[in-house]
């Protein structure tokens, strides 16, 4: 398949991503949102790579998949203190801060 | 690539702070209580100075590492002084505020130490890897960090709102070498792009994936429109960790921007004409700067308005980027200074706010803050040599860091507009920097202020203000430093 | 060979002393008014040891500062400031010495005295600075000690006062500053050097568009500090809140800067947007004279009334330096220092009798001649110097800038300026005699309304409206005697006012000549034929193209 498929199946994931973070309201949903975002640019990389036969984009993947894992990690961490005060997962509850 | 024991030598401030932090997590669940692993991590950022300083006093030339994925230059010294200078003040205020607020745990010094090695990371990256690992690295530890006070909602909340646009900002990130990485045909270090761009610089992919690498960087600096996170994290934070984000991890993501701006995308194709980023960043300035003046004017909550004032203070930084766009010799000096200024100003702030509230009562109100002078008045002169540098005002650091950026914009004269419009925008901040000095010295006092005992405290604010005074009357040592002794060739 | 350094430090020393010894509350004002004192007589030796011949900067203290930025501290007493710098040591060390400085709120003597002293330091560095970086800094150095002392000491306002006051002043200081570092871009790209040297600066010509914008950045600056109308709205706030301490040295010497600064900057830097522009700032402050002559009349506050007869006074300083001759200028300067000893003379006055009586409503007084004769004495003194009798103070400067207006016509033609700088010079200068009139009205039936009269009022019949002690006579003594002098003696001031104030007309004709020959210019570099005192020389004048 060209490359160009791919980058474009990327680009779409990526929007697709990006529009949930910031449409979306439950945290869990978002957090997803954002692993598809990686997931889109993971795609890209490789996809390069392939199309350049160089090593580095797949370097370049697996780093991106650790970070991934962290942020996952911390972020459901954090999603866990918020939700044991607030006792709820939705964004728009989640404003006690304002002004 | 080989693992010289050169590079290792030359690498050293950031060995030692990773490897000082992880002993000090280790250190923390085997030892008995919290100073162990608290006077671990201060020894560690002396010993990681010390190492600085060595390394300048070395070669004058600047080292790349590992095949071009970082460099030991001068500016990234200059830059890991001002970041160890920042994690070590920060520690020396956070263990007693936190012991005050009766929430001490040791991971928060290794933290500190992990968030600024990801910032020394960054500003020693010349490689779009080594850029994403320390930017993630700093960015990681700081949402925990800001989520630290457990028994406080506001923290966690922060917290969330921080990691959600900052994890945001990473796809950005990725997404973005991943699109430069294939327009290039296979670069990803900053010397292998800065020589495909001129050939890269009409392929629209390339532009689109510049621009989200500018992106996510302007995330972490929280420029606007991307500033959304920076309120509620620096509000709900606790103060010294706000004082950290406020300072190191916005000195180390400028640093970050400089090199990427001045070497990776320094192309002029790219960088100037319509659609160039000049342009762009100039716009996004004068909104962070504006922007986050007017909003600050509204603030009562006095770490709120600091948060504000933070980013309007980002927005005079990226004067000082667009003007190194425009390739004035004298802007990155002047980037450098301001910068250190700034670090120096911020810490020293945010220690007086942390040093004003007690267990149950953090006093984070402007009118709290009412008749500070009469009970307290060395500390409310503090505060005000503090303010006055924020506002730009002479004889402090933080007017001659803007008069030298101000300087390299004004060699550009398309930039003289962005000039007067920051001149401006330092009249209003005036106005609400000065709110908190009516409370102090024009009000009444409304409740009596006992602060904690704290040695750490007093140092650091005595040290900051020494500082930020020293710079305003005698700058010429740091601005040597900053424009002579730096090589510049990328 | 006085060092102009020392005179700066001295203040800056006394503050800090006051700051550390101890008893702070007894010991602060005996060691402020010391220092206060020695820097008087720094400031006397700088009078006896300047030569008037020279019409350059002389005493000149020249150090690196940053020199990679051209960054020099670089200090230099001439004509045009020397008597400024004596004026305003003189008058730090009066409203030390007078108890009502701080208004009636007579506590926290220690910060008053630290900030006062600051304030001192602040103005004479910005007299005597020539480097205009160095000048840029001690010019905002002076707002912030002004600011406390009119926040924490003043009256009922205080606060919404000290913030008018901070952003008027700020709004043209930071507009200021943009133009200073356009100005220091275009003397880089025509010089090839980076400085901040006042003889290199006063030789760069812009092109007229951009000289006009910093012109007028410059100017804004000035003029609010002058102040000229329509800017001058934070003046009665500031003055009427301030305590009295305040007032006196924001009108003797603080409101001298917006003068100073124009004809030591404005006017030299940009002389074709300067002479384009002059017609509107001559009507403007003819129209400040006559508007705050109006304005002083109809008070019932008797502050409200002398800081509006600040604002009369000192719209003919600008008309006198405007005029842009010899006998113009020397006048404006003259009133500056007149000006100084009168108002600020006057404020002490109204500042003793707000401390006896604690209003400042004419309406109140009456009749205080019997319990206060030395007062009223003294306050008669002032009243006719700030009204202009001959024999006083006031007299020589209003007379001067009359003079030089009146004949303005004719010494332009005579001095070979091309064109006039304002039409009508005639009609302004009657104009403003006019309101001479009308100052000697409001002056006179004031001080009749205050001291003669029935004392009709209980309140004043009180034992606490007391006549002057001993440090409030020897205060007024110095007012007294110098006002005199002034108004009989004014030879030696002026003397040594006439070189620097020559070579600044001859150095304006001169680069408004060329400018006028080459309208369309880029930026370039003019340099006057004639040698200058000063050693570091420019190198012959060439049209540098940019």
């Amino acid at each position: 398949m060209p490359t160009y498929a791919y980058i474009l199946v990327s680009l779409a994931l990526f929007f697709v991503g990006a529009a949930g973070v910031l449409l979306r309201r439950n945290v869990l949903i978002v957090l997803m949102s954002v692993e598809m975002q990686l997931a889109a640019g993971t795609l890209a990389l490789l996809s390069f790579s392939r199309a350049l036969g160089d090593q580095k984009g797949h370097v370049f993947a697996f780093f991106v998949m650790a970070l991934a894992a962290a942020e996952a990690a911390v972020g459901l961490a954090i999603v866990v203190s918020v939700f044991r005060t607030r006792r709820t997962a939705s964004l728009d509850e989640v404003n006690g801060l304002k002004g | 690539m080989t693992i010289a024991a050169a590079q290792i030598v030359a690498l050293s401030p950031l060995l030692m702070i990773t490897g000082v932090g992880c002993l000090a997590l280790l250190l923390d669940t085997m030892a008995k209580g919290r100073a162990p692993a608290l006077w671990l991590a201060q020894l560690g950022c002396v010993a990681a100075l010390l190492a600085v300083a060595n390394q300048w006093m070395g070669s004058g030339s600047s080292q790349p590492i590992w095949s071009g994925m970082l460099i030991v230059d001068r500016m990234a010294l200059f830059l890991d002084g001002v970041l160890i200078i920042a994690a070590l003040a920060t520690l020396l205020v956070a263990a007693p505020f936190m012991r005050e607020h009766e929430f001490e745990h040791g991971e928060h010094y290794a933290l500190v130490l992990f968030a600024t090695a990801g910032g020394m990371t960054v500003v020693h990256a010349t490689h779009l890897l080594s850029l994403l690992i320390g930017i993630e690295t700093m960015s990681l530890a700081a949402y925990l960090l800001v989520a630290s006070w457990r028994r406080q909602p506001a923290g966690a909340e922060g917290a969330l709102k921080y990691l959600l646009l900052g994890a945001f900002a990473a796809g950005f990130l990725v997404y973005g070498t991943a699109l430069v990485y294939g327009t290039t045909g296979g670069e990803m270090s900053y010397a292998g792009i800065a020589a495909r761009a001129a050939r890269a610089a009409d392929n629209p992919l390339f532009i689109m994936g510049a621009y989200f690498l500018l992106t996510g960087m302007l995330f972490k600096i929280a420029a606007v429109p991307f500033h959304m996170w920076a309120p509620d994290a620096y509000e709900g934070a606790p103060t010294p960790v706000t004082g950290l984000m406020a300072s190191g991890i916005k000195v180390a993501a400028v640093g970050g921007l400089v090199r990427l701006l001045g070497s990776a995308f320094a192309n002029p194709g790219l960088a100037l004409g319509h659609a160039g980023w000049v342009r762009v960043l100039g716009g996004i300035a004068f909104a962070t700067m504006t922007w986050g003046n007017l909003a600050a004017l509204r603030q009562e909550n006095v770490k709120r308005m600091l948060a504000y004032s933070s980013i309007a203070h980002a927005g005079y930084l990226m004067i000082g980027l667009v003007a190194l766009g425009q390739k004035v010799d004298g802007a990155q000096p002047a980037l450098l200074v301001y910068l250190a200024a700034y670090a120096a100003t911020t810490l020293g702030v945010f220690t007086v706010v942390a040093w004003v509230g007690r267990r149950d009562d953090e006093r984070l109100l402007i009118r709290d803050w009412a008749g500070m002078a009469r009970t307290r008045p060395a500390v409310a002169l503090a505060m005000t040599v503090l303010l006055l540098s924020l506002a730009g005002v002479p004889p402090t650091g933080g007017f001659f860091g803007k008069f030298y950026v101000f300087r390299a914009a004004m060699q550009s004269p398309d930039l003289a507009w962005l000039v007067v419009a920051a001149v401006l925008n330092s009249l209003v901040s005036v106005y609400y920097y000065l709110r908190i000095v009516v409370a102090m010295y024009f009000r009444d006092p409304v409740r009596p202020w006992q602060p904690f005992p704290s040695v750490g405290m007093a140092i650091v604010l005595f040290v900051t203000v020494v500082v930020v005074l020293a710079l305003g009357v005698v700058p010429r040592p740091v601005v040597e430093l900053a424009a002579g002794g730096l090589v510049t060739h990328w | 060979m006085t060092d102009l350094t020392l005179t700066l430090l001295v203040p800056l020393l006394g503050a800090i002393l006051v700051m550390v010894a101890p008893w702070g509350e007894r010991t602060s004002r005996p060691i402020g008014i010391v220092a206060a004192l020695v820097s008087l007589g720094q400031s006397l030796f700088i009078v006896r040891d300047f030569d008037k011949s020279i019409g350059a900067f002389q005493m000149a203290v020249d150090r690196p500062w940053v020199p990679s930025l051209g960054i020099r501290f670089h200090l230099g007493v001439d004509g045009i400031s020397l008597w400024l710098v004596l004026l305003t040591t003189l008058m730090v060390f009066l409203t030390l010495l007078s108890p009502q400085a701080m208004g009636l709120h007579k506590t926290r003597s220690r910060e008053f005295t630290v900030a006062i002293l600051v304030l001192e330091a602040g103005m004479l560095g910005t007299f005597l600075a020539v480097d205009l970086f160095a000048f840029y800094v001690f010019w905002e150095l002076m707002l912030i000690p002004m600011y406390f002392i009119i926040g924490i000491w003043g009256g009922e306002r205080r606060l919404y006062a000290a913030i008018k006051f901070v952003i008027f002043t700020l709004v043209g200081s930071l507009l200021m500053l943009a133009a200073i570092l356009y100005l220091y871009a275009q003397v880089h790209a025509v010089t090839g050097q980076w400085t901040f040297d006042y003889a290199t600066w006063a030789t760069i010509t812009l092109p007229r568009g951009p000289e006009l914008l910093c012109f007028l950045a410059f100017t804004l600056a000035f003029m609010i500090k002058v102040p000229l109308v329509p800017l001058h709205t934070w003046l009665p706030d500031a003055h009427v809140e301030a305590p009295t301490g305040g007032s006196v040295i924001l009108a003797a010497v603080l409101l001298k800067f917006g003068a100073y600064g124009f004809l030591r900057f404005a006017l030299p830097f940009f002389p074709l947007a300067a002479q384009q522009t002059a017609p509107i700032i001559a009507w403007l402050a003819v129209a400040g004279i006559i508007f705050g002559a109006l304005m002083a009349w109809v008070q019932d506050d008797v502050k409200k009334l002398v800081a509006y007869s600040s604002v009369s006074h000192l719209g003919f300083v600008v008309l006198g330096i405007l005029v842009l001759s010899q006998k113009g200028i020397q006048g404006g300067i003259f009133q500056m220092l007149a000006h100084g000893i009168s108002t600020g003379g006057l404020f002490l006055a109204v500042g003793i009798l707000y401390d006896r009586r604690h209003t400042r409503r004419l309406s109140d007084f009456g009749g205080l001649w019997k319990p206060m004769p030395v007062f009223g004495a003294c306050f008669l003194v002032m009243v006719l110097a700030s009204a202009g009798l001959p024999g006083l103070c006031g007299f020589v400067g209003e007379f001067l800038v009359l003079l030089g207006t009146f004949t303005a016509g004719k010494d332009w033609q005579a001095s070979g300026l091309a064109a006039p700088m304002f039409a009508h010079p005639a009609l302004l200068a009657g104009l403003a005699a006019f309101a001479v009139i009308l100052a000697a009205v409001y002056l006179l039936t004031t001080y009749q309304r205050v001291m003669f009269g029935p004392l009709d009022k209980p309140e004043n019949r009180d034992p606490q409206v007391r006549d002057l002690g001993l440090r409030e006579r020897l205060v007024f003594a110095v007012l007294v005697l110098t006002a005199l002098v002034m108004g009989m003696a004014p030879q030696p001031i002026l003397d040594r006012t006439a070189a620097s104030v020559q070579e600044l007309t001859a150095n304006y004709r001169f680069r408004l000549a060329e400018a006028r020959a080459n309208p369309i210019g880029p930026a370039r570099r003019v340099v006057a034929g004639k040698p200058s005192a000063r050693p570091a020389s420019a190198p012959a004048g060439t049209a540098r193209p940019f």
